[in-house]
């Protein structure tokens, strides 16, 4: 069963990814080859010789980041409001936190746009960064709360009798009894945010530049193997992230292992 | 010693503790019984810090208890579930404490005292199992084990054994009082089985309705019931003309107090019946030679020339 589930996910993620990379160092690939008949750094090149692909790749992973970071400290109080604390009109709330999803984005995003021109933060990082809060935050607050559900109060008043304070209680209770969903909402947001093209386009005004602004314009281009190069840096990031997530995690953890 | 002074609190205006006043004296064990409901939850709750009483003072021995902070009192709380933590094993649940809890230890000191405890609890073996591969009452060891490492000056225990089946509850309720005897804990121990706080407790304390009714060892309360609520709380025996008697005192004869029989009870060897009052319901356990049958009346009266005790 375990082994089946990991061939489906093998099947699924890693299989288009290894596909790309193929493709994107492919010269000559034609029917009825099963591989290319020839291979090329070419794609790679062209995609190194972008004077904007760098500062696009470190502008996206600057606002990913900083967003992932908001939607911790936004949504945990709010998804433990949701969980623990019972409260008149929480039907209300839960669906207004959850507005962003049923309403199109880009009717919402219009309206913004004018109070950030006001606030002077369009065609600004902060601005781009508070419009990615609209389609992330609602799924954080969502998963957060899944986490709160499964974690007992109870446990935290145990750490309490046993004289730990309020922080390490957290750092060794609730952080780890929480670090999926957190991964999860971490991981989600990131994804969100890195592939968001209209909205960075609305608010940032072209002057912010991430990575998919300069990614569709591309697709013009018929040149397949930069395309698939492109595709190839894009689902990488999302690795890297998760990567970075869990070394630093596990590394907290050890240390804090009683 | 712990000592409890007119503590108070309420709900909503509704009082779930009268003040209620109590000591425990060092190295001894006090159950604390009484109906759902009565208030014990929240006496205890009170003791360890996470509520606030709205009057009273607690000492414990020379200390001001109550104005410290639950965190900061020598005190631990132990609640009906076991509560290990799922991502830690056995071994780092019991080591919680000695590294972020109230009584930190270097690493050596630590391993080598979680090492021994786990050892007198019988789960050595275990130390690297996760909590899920536990039963319930190993799960309760390892509990007991994580409090008693800190060496608390008190142990609360909250109905540590409710969620256990009868035999289990049975077994750790006798190691448990010989294991905290054995390190001479003092403890309070909540339960709402009087067969339970009899077992467990020096001494036992009889709450209603968030007051206390009767405060004594476990022969004093069954024995000699301080009214007839105690009475009617232990089920042992009744009131009759304002005057106690045990089940043991009491037959079935031919004229004396309308009664009828519940139902039989089995016990080391011999039977038992349960029986009520028609005119006030009070409940007893009579001997009875003859058998009986569910819903038979009968009448009951004192054997002659036999005293209360
Ligand atoms: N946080 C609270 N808010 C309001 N009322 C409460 C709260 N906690 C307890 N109560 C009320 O106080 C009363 C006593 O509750 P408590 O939990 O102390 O009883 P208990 O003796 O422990 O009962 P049980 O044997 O069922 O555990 C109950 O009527 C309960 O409804
Ligand atoms: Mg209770």
């Amino acid at each position: 069963m375990r082994k089946l589930l990991l061939l489906l996910l093998l099947a699924i993620f890693v299989f288009p990814v290894l596909f790309l990379f193929l493709k994107s160092i492919t010269f000559s690939w034609r029917y009825p080859d099963v591989l290319p008949t020839a291979f090329s750094m070419r794609a790679w090149e062209a995609l190194a010789s972008e004077p904007q692909l760098l500062p696009a790749v470190g502008m996206t992973l600057f606002i990913g980041a900083v967003v992932v970071v908001l939607n911790l400290l936004l949504g945990i109080p709010a998804a433990l409001a949701l969980s623990w604390v019972d409260f008149r009109g929480k039907v209300a709330v839960e669906t207004i936190f959850f507005l962003p999803i049923l309403v199109p984005v880009l009717a919402i995003a219009m309206g913004l746009h004018i109070t950030m021109i006001r606030l002077g933060i369009a065609d600004h990082p902060a601005g781009v960064i508070l419009i990615h809060l609209l389609p992330t935050l609602p799924y954080t607050i969502r998963v957060l709360r899944g986490g709160f559900d499964r974690l007992d109060p109870a446990w935290m008043q145990l750490g309490e009798t046993l004289g730990a304070g309020v922080f390490r209680r957290i750092a060794t209770i609730a952080v780890p009894i929480m670090a999926p969903s957190l991964r999860s909402a971490a991981v989600l947001t990131f994804v969100i945010s890195l592939s968001q093209y209209v909205l960075t386009a609305i608010i940032g005004g072209g002057r912010v530049t991430t990575l998919p602004l300069l990614y569709y314009p591309f697709f013009n281009s018929a040149d397949q193997a930069v395309i698939a190069a492109f595709s190839v840096l894009f689902a990488v990031l999302p690795l890297l992230f998760l990567f970075v997530w869990e070394t630093v995690s596990s590394a907290a953890g050890r240390l804090l292992r009683p | 010693m712990l000592t409890l002074e007119h503590i108070e609190k309420s709900f909503h205006q509704e009082t779930v503790l009268h003040p209620v006043t109590l000591t425990v004296t060092a190295g001894n064990i006090l159950s604390i019984v009484g109906p759902s409901g009565c208030g014990k939850t929240t006496l205890l709750r009170c003791v360890a810090g996470f509520l606030k009483p709205d009057g009273g003072e607690m000492y414990l021995g020379d200390s001001r208890l109550d104005t410290k902070k639950a965190a900061e009192r020598p005190v631990v709380l132990m609640f009906q579930d076991a509560l290990l933590f799922p991502h830690l094993t056995v071994s780092e649940n019991a080591a919680y404490g000695l590294r972020h809890g109230r009584r930190r230890l270097s690493r050596p000191e630590r391993k080598q005292e979680t090492e021994a405890m786990l050892s007198r609890v019988g789960l050595w073996e275990k130390r690297n199992h996760y909590p899920r591969e536990l039963s319930g009452g190993q799960q309760q060891r390892v509990s007991l084990a994580r409090a008693l490492l800190l060496q608390p000056d008190l142990l609360l225990l909250d109905e540590p054994f409710s969620s256990l089946d009868a035999h289990l509850r049975q077994e750790l309720r006798l190691w448990v009082r010989d294991f905290l005897k054995e390190e001479g804990v003092t403890a309070l121990f909540v339960t709402h089985d009087r067969e339970e706080a009899a077992i467990m407790g020096d001494r036992m304390l009889v709450m209603q309705r968030g007051h206390v009714l009767q405060e004594g060892t476990p022969e004093d309360v069954h024995k000699r019931p301080a009214g007839p609520d105690v009475a009617a709380f232990i089920g042992e025996g009744i009131y009759l003309d304002g005057t106690y008697y045990p089940g043991s005192s009491l037959e079935a004869a031919s004229e004396g107090a309308a009664a009828v029989v519940e139902h039989a009870v089995y016990a080391y060897g011999w039977t038992f019946y349960r029986i009520h009052l028609e005119a006030d319901g009070q409940q007893t356990v009579i001997r009875s030679e003859e058998s009986l049958t569910p819903g038979q009346k009968l009448a009951v009266r004192p054997k002659e020339g036999v005293s209360d005790d």
